[in-house]
């Protein structure tokens, strides 16, 4: 991975770029495998969100009565601000798929599917899309399947939709008008080329800023709030833990 | 369901339809409604009289619901004053219940709600074991086939000495 950070491990950083998508005063949810987003939205907590309401899946503090059926309904009555999605292919499009690699009938990969991700990409008003790698296999031209789509022409109205896309290379900002993907910024030590090399559809513009990386006080923030977020992913914060550990002094 | 429109749904799932909701003139998608001849699930605490808390976490409580039979292992059955829901936890009428099983334990080496975590050791073993058949077959015949429950709990929980499970 090209991405060079010092004094931060590549979640940290990826955490800190989602914690700016937070908004105080809203609400933000984080449903399951979703341990970078959890951490970001932590951090968010502590800083420039903590009047905002968060459910988080297998959290003490915002305790749910219904389970996932309560953060699906919650999104379908337009009281979900925020939400993090992942793909197994995202493509060009803004569409995603987590339902099979080749044809659905044949399929190369059968994956998890897509439990609630359609409707919450289309009723969440903003939805960050985050991803663990970056290669041509993961951004596509065009999805195998889509399961959830970025946008949906012709239909009475949806009330929100991708805005953002955080990968280990890069961020995207979702453009509605022309329904396709911008490069917002690129991760300190990322190339332009090395970027594009990686994603399997045409990156533009051509330059962007680098992605502001978190100040010491954020990092100690971040590393803070390690201890929550292993309430709900215990093996994602030990490995976490360990590779903090081993970085340079 | 919102969100089906312009996804692949479309093309291959027929028994989802599009209609026109009568209140709003709006399209909609329609599912049909999942049905199970059985649910099982894995409950915290009964009452004497087969009343359960089961984790709020997941959609358990919604599966008790939807079935048309519906059994419900416990861990304990309490006494009327330690029958209370705490946060992550949700009360199942006993009207919704079939069956209710004590079962200690029963949902190793998946986690239960306030009681124990997942034993990681354990699912690591199973998820090696299932790639293949023949894997799976001895994965059963090591830990579960001809075990009698407190057998199971001694040597795969490590609870030695538990009091054979009673029926309600």
């Amino acid at each position: 991975m090209p991405l060079r950070l010092q004094d931060v491990t590549a979640e940290e950083f990826l955490a800190f770029r989602i914690s700016a998508e937070v908004r105080d005063f809203e609400r933000t949810a984080v449903g399951t495998l979703s341990p970078i987003p959890l951490l970001g939205v932590l951090h968010a907590q502590a800083t420039h969100a903590s009047n905002g309401k968060f459910l988080i899946l297998g959290s003490e503090e915002t305790p749910v009565t219904e389970g996932s059926k309560e953060l699906f309904d919650l999104a379908q009555r337009g009281k979900l601000d925020l939400f993090f999605l992942s793909g197994a292919q995202i493509d060009r499009k803004g569409n995603i798929n987590l339902t099979c690699i080749g044809t659905y009938d044949a399929p190369k990969v059968r994956l998890p599917g897509g439990a609630g991700s359609a409707m919450l990409y289309y009723m969440t008003r903003r939805v960050v899309l985050f991803t663990l790698a970056h290669s041509p296999r993961i951004f596509v031209e065009k999805c195998d399947f889509i399961t959830s789509a970025g946008q949906t022409p012709q239909y009475p109205w949806r009330r929100g939709g991708p805005t953002r896309l955080v990968s280990p290379l890069c961020t995207l900002e979702y453009d509605t008008e022309d329904g396709e993907w911008r490069l917002l910024s690129l991760h300190p030590g990322v190339s332009f080329a090395e970027a594009q090399k990686e994603t399997g559809f045409p990156l533009s513009p051509g330059e962007a800023p680098v992605t502001p990386s978190p100040s010491p006080e954020d990092v100690a923030i971040l590393r803070s709030r390690i201890p929550t977020l292993a309430n709900s992913y215990p093996v994602f914060a030990q490995s976490l833990e360990e590779k903090i550990r081993s970085l340079a002094p | 369901m919102l969100g089906f429109a312009g996804t692949d749904y479309e093309k291959v799932r027929p028994d989802f339809r599009k209609v026109t909701d009568p209140y709003s003139g709006n399209e909609i998608f329609v599912v049909p409604a999942v049905v199970p001849d059985v649910s099982v699930i894995h409950a915290i605490r009964a009452d004497s009289f087969g009343n359960v808390v089961c984790s709020a976490r997941e959609s358990d409580r919604m599966a008790a619901l939807a079935a048309k039979k519906t059994i419900v292992t416990v861990e304990e059955i309490v006494p009327e004053d330690r029958f209370v829901a705490r946060p992550g936890e949700i009360f199942l009428s006993a009207l919704h219940i079939d069956f209710v099983v004590v079962a200690p334990r029963g949902a190793h080496p998946g986690a239960c709600v306030h009681t124990y975590g997942i034993d990681r050791v354990h699912v690591e073993k199973y998820l090696a074991a299932s790639k293949t058949a023949e894997g799976f077959r001895a994965y059963l015949a090591e830990t579960v086939l001809g075990k009698t429950e407190e057998r199971y709990r001694a040597t795969e929980c490590g609870i030695p000495g538990t009091a054979p499970p009673s029926e309600v």
